[in-house]
Formats: structure tokens, sequence, C-alpha cells
């Protein structure tokens, strides 16, 4: 407990020492505030924003606004990628099948699709949650394909023995075995999925004056470079803290791949 | 009343051949296996790495069909496996995610059984193979002596006619090998399943075997056949403790003679 909590009071160290020469640099230069606020003014402009009303509100009402859309696209990734995945890890001609297209939409980066998103859904939540479905799917889909490909083989043969069939093999073996790996690709699908979503609040609003990236373009557009750099801050943690949890349900799982 | 197939054994293997195919050509890596096991036996088989061995266990235990000859099983020709054959394997092969009781009754769910049988076979088991207060551990929480007590609990809960043994005891340190080769005796002893025992232990094979079949080098074929038994002419000594077998001079005879047999074979491949 001792070593963590030398570990953490370090890193706190190390930080405030960052923002420290942050706010030294805005304050040995004179740095104009609309270019680059002192950190003071940034945290000030936090504490503000929890209480006083931006758009359609304060800053619970804009965070929850961007984590339903996240949840609305990151459901849908899971709903679909997962089983797809499995699918395709399976059942050859399904990855025959789906590979071909799969790859060709890979490479697109998730936001160039904002524009079709926005002709199709329209100008609300279904247009950004397009996009952070197409963000955050791949990883999951190529993650559980690959955790069904990597099923240790021992182990098959050892459900075959013992009178399995496939499906029996499917379910017992390769589904159980599958965890971490799948897991793996739900945190990089989070991570993709939580920069797409502020990428499409940027590109395609959803007709509401809502959530984190709708601040920081609040900021740019009224010069309150402190509106938009709390913002960001507040982006990076949330993105933290659900790359946390997720980790941390990951580790129950762990001991499920440690081979003998 | 189609007995003709029956040659009055357990296992029978005639002329069995197995050709896999590679990218680089194919490679046979049986071919013309030829054995009959009578009920009961406990057969060990040495040979030098990458003669067959572990396919031959693959076939008997109807995970892969031979390329050519047949493999019967009380005279009916093996198709894919079934409850009378178990196998225990080198890698324990235990389910990670499962404790203890549920990797043991895997096979026996999957036969269908009920319940309550599974529960009293089960518990049997866990206490013959001294297993007792372990019911809910994990694998992973197990040294690998206890693993693959586990294996083997899953394997005898089959009550199988065939027990199968890829190297059962190679990932064990050398002194809970000689306890589980002693403690594999004891709880075979009980029902007697017919056994073919992978081993690269002559010691061993020669230790538990009513015989010693050698194979020959890649493509592995039987080279020859060691009736301990026979040899012995009295009680077998398996049911003695290892280290004092060691110092009768017929088993050290009889471990000598196996060793060259397979010494001659790795040899000849290098």
């Amino acid at each position: 407990m001792s070593g963590s909590f030398f570990t953490l009071s370090r890193f706190a160290l190390v930080f405030a020492a960052w923002l420290f020469g942050w706010w030294a640099i805005t304050w040995v230069l004179n740095v104009n505030p609309t270019f680059l606020p002192p950190p003071t003014t940034v945290f000030e402009r936090l504490a503000t924003m929890a209480t006083v009303s931006m758009g359609d509100g304060t800053l619970i009402v804009h965070i929850l606004g961007s984590l339903k859309r996240f949840a609305t696209g990151f459901a849908l990734a899971v709903i679909i990628g997962i089983p797809l995945g499995f699918a395709m890890g399976y059942f050859k001609p399904i990855n025959k099948l789906v590979t071909p297209i799969f790859e060709a939409i890979r490479p697109i980066p998730p936001i160039a699709w904002a524009p079709f998103a926005i002709l199709w859904f329209g100008l609300n939540v279904g247009a950004q949650a397009f996009v952070i479905l197409l963000a955050a799917m791949p990883p999951i889909i190529i993650n559980a394909q690959l955790a069904i490909r990597m099923t240790d083989g021992r182990l098959i043969d050892a459900a075959r023995v013992f009178g399995a069939g496939p499906l029996r093999v499917l379910a017992e073996v390769a589904l159980p075995s599958s965890i971490p790996l799948v897991f793996t690709g739900l945190r990089i699908g989070v991570a993709n999925g939580w920069m797409a979503l502020i990428a499409a609040e940027l590109v395609a609003g959803d007709g509401s004056s809502t959530g984190l990236g709708y601040l920081i373009l609040q900021g740019q557009r009224t010069l309150n470079a402190d509106l938009s750099i709390a913002a960001m801050i507040v982006i990076g943690v949330i993105g933290a803290l659900l790359d946390v949890s997720l980790n941390r349900l990951n580790r129950y799982f762990q001991g499920w791949t440690a081979q003998t | 009343m189609a007995m003709e197939q029956d040659t009055g054994n357990d296992l029978s293997f005639q002329n069995l051949g197995m050709v896999y195919e590679a990218r680089t050509g194919s490679v046979a890596a049986l071919d013309g296996f030829s054995f009959d096991v009578r009920a009961n036996e406990f057969i060990t088989i040495v040979g030098p790495s990458g003669c067959g061995k572990s396919t031959l266990l693959q076939v008997t235990s109807g995970l892969q069909a031979p390329t050519s000859g047949k493999a019967l099983l009380n005279g009916r020709s093996i198709t894919g496996p079934s409850p009378d054959k178990a196998m225990v394997f080198q890698s324990f092969s235990l389910f990670p995610w499962k404790p203890v009781k549920q990797n043991i009754e895997f096979g026996l769910r999957v036969s269908g059984m009920s319940r309550a049988e599974r529960d009293e076979l089960v518990d049997y088991y866990i206490g013959v193979t001294g297993l007792t207060g372990f019911e809910n551990h994990y694998p992973r929480q197990l040294s690998g002596g206890m693993q693959q007590r586990v294996a083997i609990a899953r394997a005898l809960a089959m009550r199988p006619r065939v027990l199968l043994m890829d190297e059962p005891f190679a990932a064990l340190d050398a002194m809970n090998r000689t306890l589980m080769q002693e403690e594999l005796v004891r709880i075979w002893s009980e029902h007697k399943p017919t056994v073919l025992f992978i081993t690269h232990s002559v010691e061993e094979a020669v230790y538990m075997a009513d015989k010693v079949l050698v194979m020959t080098k890649r493509p592995g074929r039987l080279k020859c056949t060691i009736d301990i038994n026979a040899e012995i002419g009295c009680a077998h000594w398996r049911t003695q403790p290892i280290d004092e077998v060691l110092l009768v001079p017929k088993f050290q005879e009889l471990r000598h003679r196996v060793w060259e047999e397979v010494r001659a074979e790795i040899e000849v491949n290098a």
C-alpha cells in the first residue's frame, strides 16, 4: 500500500510541476488569455461550469449528453461486433463473406462518414451514434474473431475426447477462453469511440446545445479558450475513467487464460 | 452376429498408417502399425520423438482418422470419440474457467448423466485421486501434480474401457513424477481399464507396464514388444515402491534392454 501511495504522490508531484510550467509560461511571457489562458483560469472556469448554465445546462448536463450518445453508439458496436466477430472466427464462410467489406471500410476514418450520417439519420443522436459505432466496432470485431481463432487446440481436443460437439466446444471452450481478448477489443473500442464522439460532436451537432464537443466549439466561437481547455480536460478524465473501469473488470477474467 | 472382425482383443491395430499432408510434402507419422491389446492390459509405449506415438493415441481416441489401416475397439472400428475411451493429456488440458469438480464431471455431463449420479461418481474419484478439499479450486490454484490428478479423475470418472495417457507425467518434477507413478498403479488396479501409456521414460515404462512397446523412428512401426509379466515370472513389481524396484536386477536388465532398443532408433535418426 505504501508503495502505491508513493507512486501516486510522485505522479501528483510531477503533474503539479507541469501545471506550474504551464502557469509560468503564461505569466513570464504575459500570454494573451484568449490565446492560452493560465491553468488557474481554466480551473476557475471548471468550477463555474459546474454551477452556471452554458447552452442547455451546467457541466453535468453536457457530460450526460455526451455519455448518452457514446453509450448508444458503443452499445450497438458491442451488440453487433462481438457476435459478428465470434461468427467470423468460428465459421470460415462468414469470415470470407465479411472480411473484404470489413477491410475496405476499416481504413476510412469514422469521422469521414459524418456527412453521410447526417444525411441518413438527420441532425440527431443517430448520426453521432453511427460515427461512434464505426469507430468502436472494428477493434471489437477483430479481437473477438482472433479470440475464437486462438482458442487452445489442446482444450478443444480435451472437450472433444469427452464427447463435446461443435456447439458445445463453442459455448464451453471457445467463448469462455475468448473473454480476455474480447476485453482488449472493448478497451480499444472505448478509446476509439470516445475520441470519435468528440469529433462527431464537433462536426455533426444533434440540434441541441449539449455535449463536451459543443463546449469546445462554444469556447472557440466566443473566444473563451479557457472554456475549450476545461472541456478538453473533462473529456480526458472521462476517457481515462472509462478505460480504468474496463481494465478493472478485465482483471477478474485474467486467470482464465493463465495456461498451466 | 457379425463376428468376423472380432479378434477377441480389447484394442486391435491393423496395419495402421497416418500420412500428414504439409506444404513441404507429405509426412508419414505411422506406417503399418499392428498390435493387439487384451482387456485390462497396461501397455506403455516408448520410441524416439516424432515416431507417431501421439498420433497412435489420437487415432485410438477417435480425434483423428487414420489414412490407412484400422483401429478397432472391441471388434468395432473407431470412428470418433466415445465415452468408453478417455484421455489424459501431457499439458493436463483442464478448463481454466471451471473449478476442479466441474472439470471432472465434464464428460459425464456431456454424456447426459443425471446430477445425482454425476455427484456420486465425481465425489468417489475426487477421493481416489486425493483431491478431497480442492473441489472448488480453480486449476491455476493447484500445483502441476494436483492438476494432473484432476485430469486423471476426469478421465477415470468416465469409467472408460480404455484409458489413453499421453506422457501424463512429463510436465511434473522428478519427485512428483515418482509419487504419481505409484499412485496411478494403485488407482488403476481398482478397476483395471485397458491402458495405453506413452512415455519418454524407459524406467517409467518398465515399472508400470504389462507390456512395453518400442516403436521405430518415423514412420512409426512396432519394433518389438517386451512382455514384462513373462519376464518377471512372478508378482509384478509395480505394487512395490519405485526406489525398491530400481534395485531389482531383473528390472535393471529390462530397463537396459528397452533402452538399447530405443537408443538404436535414436542413433539411426541422428
